[in-house]
């Protein structure tokens, strides 16, 4: 279908929250079609009045019309050009707009505007966008994490899942990740429960993602691993599965780990295994970290689920994380691993060696 | 007043006669003196002074009960309502409290003062009261209920009633969403009842109002933690259950495996043994029971029956491979004191006869001492009663053993 500049100019006075409701669910659904092909998506980012038109249909009294506008906004936020164009609006503007319709506890299609606000956020350029507009209103990503751990807060049906994308777009940012470990808002304390959701993979994954990248923070580790956070825990009880301990270790695993029941189970994602112990071994950088899951006997969690472990990638990263934790300060020689220098050609080598390891064989 | 009390008198005593002599006026004078007079005298105890006045005598007594002097509150411990009250403190109290002389807001207020006091008095129980009639006057004023009920909540939380005191601040804060002095009063009731969720959700709440409150982060941290060591104690109690019946189990199955049989008191036809069956029911044997040991050997509680004297001996912890000689040595052995009740000292290890009683045939059937429990125990005749194996044990070729053998024919 191709749609001309000029019947756009049409379309966008039936777009108007004045305009009869039938022709405008009309004209919102040939614009939702538009939306279906890069030509129509390149078109629609190129017209502001449009864009506008429909983020003001989202409070539309009448249901297809939101969810015709949702759609649009979902389809052209996926692409960085159609999110940027919708971000370039101030008046209204589009995450002011997308976190109304996610506190309304009423509103039919609360899901897709957490879509649009984890589309819009993938891009680093956009998310610093985002995240700034949010901070205008307030401290509105706590606002948002609670909303996101209500697990019923929405009262149509919504399940909100897709907040957790958002907020782990917006962890990758420094300043992002300063909102989520602030030590007054609970962000990061609040996600840390989905970390062994069982109902829904995107908050598992999203929580994990996020604490995967708070775990890049090194100024931060102590405060992780230290008993407000306890990320050790955290992180080590996806990798579990039924106890297998000796009472003596059991007591000095972390609570969360002890005693575990018989019909434990792991972490069934290897993608999220992976960030697990991607985590871990961002952990293991600082001495403080590594000193930290030593007496925290993370060693012994490991050791049982390397036996476990069929992901060869998983197993070259548990093997990683084991190594570091087995050796002393001493061999290991420096404090914080990131320093070291590692020459060009000795890189080049470990990464072939990674390779050769992933494809089957052995170190 | 006073020109209408003359006209009364006129009317009254001189028929609304109004120009009067000097006599006349006299004679009203006195009259009026001796009526006065008299009235004083009829009510007062005859000294002319109310009945009520204070007398240098009571004077000490009755300032105390004045409610202008009293000592305002009752001694610790005096029973209330005992006292009788003064009329004067129930005047002031109707001033006070009486619907029909103030606002139901001055009302409410007074029970407030008067609820603060006894709380101050630590009278939890009737400031609690007070606080309570205050709310019954439902006064339009929000922050006074809310105050109301915080302070109601306070004493509640005083008397240890921590479920009232959470449900007192929960309407507090209905009433003031910004009353944060409530919700630290409902996180430490909660935390009293070990309620950790709830401890949780409030310093949330609080939280959002004040999200750098250093007692409710810390209440917020213990609430986790304290939740942490619950769980983790319940997931070892279920371990340890379910441990514990993996090795009843186990020990069930090995008894089935040698062939041993299982008879108890009350038998249930095909019923699967369970361990409890297997608890003896011996009074010296209380608590042991058959178990495995670390080598994978039953270890069974054994009863020796020395029928000559109705006596017996209970060995806790008889190993399936022990020897019969072994343990009947411990006892009858060379060296070993004789138990008291074998005065004739006949009971020696060498001569003894050991047997076991084939229930079903009601036969004696003999035990060489050479064997093991196990070859005892896995003898098709035999059947372990209650748990507790038993075996009799006489004096070989003693006249008691002839008697005793005889009564098995």
């Amino acid at each position: 279908m191709s749609v001309s500049n000029d019947t756009l100019n049409s379309l966008v006075k039936f777009l108007s929250s004045e305009a009869r409701s039938d022709v405008k669910s009309l004209a919102c659904n040939s614009v939702a079609q538009l939306t279906g092909s890069p030509e129509g998506l390149q078109l629609l980012s190129s017209r502001p009045d449009v864009l506008k038109a429909v983020i003001q249909l989202v409070h539309d009294p009448d249901t297809s019309t939101i969810l015709n506008a949702m759609k649009i906004l979902v389809n052209l936020s996926a692409e960085e050009a159609g999110a940027k164009a919708l971000l370039a609006l101030t008046e209204p503007h589009v995450v002011d707009e997308m976190i109304k319709c996610i506190k309304n506890k009423d509103y039919p299609h609360a899901d897709l505007a957490c879509g649009v606000l984890a589309n819009l956020s993938k891009p680093r350029a956009l998310c610093q966008k985002v995240l700034h507009q949010m901070n205008l209103g307030g401290n509105r990503l706590e606002e948002l994490t609670q909303i996101f751990c209500q697990m019923d807060y929405n009262r149509k049906g919504a399940n909100l899942h897709l907040l957790a994308s958002m907020i782990t777009n917006i962890s990758q940012l420094e300043k992002g990740r300063k909102l989520i470990m602030d030590k007054n808002g609970f962000v990061l304390n609040r996600l840390l429960p989905f970390v062994t959701c069982e109902e829904s993979r995107d908050r598992r994954y999203g929580a994990v993602a996020t604490l995967h990248n708070c775990c890049f923070d090194k100024a931060s580790h102590e405060w992780l691993l230290g008993e407000e956070v306890e990320v050790a825990g955290r992180l080590l009880l996806p990798l579990a599965g039924p106890d297998t301990f000796t009472l003596e270790e059991n007591d000095k695993l972390p609570l969360d780990l002890q005693y575990l029941p018989n019909d434990k189970t792991r972490e069934s994602e290897p993608v999220i295994r992976q960030l697990l112990l991607e985590a871990l071994m961002q952990l293991c950088v600082t001495r403080h970290g590594r000193e930290s899951l030593r007496d925290q006997n993370a060693y012994l969690v490991l050791r049982e689920h390397h036996k476990w472990e069929t992901d060869c990638h998983c197993q070259m990263l548990n093997e990683d994380v084991v190594n570091l934790l087995i050796r002393t300060e001493d061999e290991i020689g420096a404090d914080d691993l990131s320093s070291v220098e590692v020459p060009d050609d000795l890189a080049k080598k470990f990464t072939a060696q990674d390779e050769q390891y992933l494809a089957g064989g052995s170190t | 007043m006073t020109e209408e009390w003359k006209e009364k008198i006129i009317k009254e005593k001189l028929g609304g006669k109004r120009d009067w002599s000097e006599e006349e006026r006299a004679a009203l004078a006195r009259s009026l003196d001796e009526e006065l007079e008299k009235r004083l005298q009829g009510s007062g105890g005859g000294d002319g002074r109310p009945k009520d006045a204070w007398t240098e005598d009571n004077w000490k007594e009755q300032m105390a009960e004045h409610p202008l002097f009293a000592p305002y509150l009752q001694e610790e411990g005096a029973v209330e309502g005992e006292a009788p009250i003064n009329p004067l403190s129930e005047g002031l109290a109707q001033l006070k409290f009486d619907p029909d002389h103030s606002s139901p807001q001055e009302v409410a207020q007074n029970y407030k003062d008067e609820g603060n006091l006894q709380f101050k008095y630590k009278k939890y129980r009737l400031a609690v009261a007070n606080f309570s009639e205050g709310l019954k006057q439902q006064c339009p004023d929000k922050e006074l209920n809310a105050q109301l009920y915080n302070n109601r909540a306070a004493a509640q939380c005083h008397l240890g009633n921590y479920r009232s005191t959470i449900k007192d601040c929960e309407k507090a804060l209905e009433l003031n969403p910004d009353y944060m002095k409530v919700i630290t009063r409902a996180v430490d009731a909660a935390a009293k009842l070990k309620s950790w969720d709830e401890v949780f959700a409030w310093c949330d709440r609080g939280l959002q109002l004040d999200p750098a409150h250093t007692k409710l982060k810390a209440s917020r941290l213990k609430a986790v933690k304290e939740k942490k060591i619950i769980q983790r104690d319940n997931r070892r109690k279920s371990q340890e259950i379910l441990k514990k019946k993996n090795e009843e189990q186990s020990v069930v199955n090995v008894i089935k495996n040698r062939g041993i049989k299982l008879g108890t008191s009350h038998l249930k036809g095909s019923s699967s043994i369970t361990l409890e069956d297997l608890e003896t029911h011996h009074p010296a044997a209380h608590g042991s029971r058959v178990h495995l040991s670390s080598c994978a050997e039953l270890v069974w509680p054994v009863m020796l029956l020395y029928p000559e004297y109705q006596e017996s001996d209970f060995i806790q912890e008889f190993t399936e491979s022990d020897y019969f000689s072994d343990h009947l040595e411990v006892i009858f052995g060379e060296g070993v004191p004789p138990a008291p009740w074998d005065t004739e000292q006949k009971y020696q290890y060498q001569n003894l006869k050991i047997f076991f009683e084939d229930k079903e045939k009601e036969k004696l059937c003999s035990v060489d001492p050479s064997w093991t429990l196990s070859q005892a125990l896995s003898d098709p005749r035999y059947c372990v009663m209650g748990g507790t194996p038993s075996f009799i044990i006489v004096v070989n070729g003693s006249k008691f053993m002839k008697e005793f053998l005889s009564k098995y024919k």
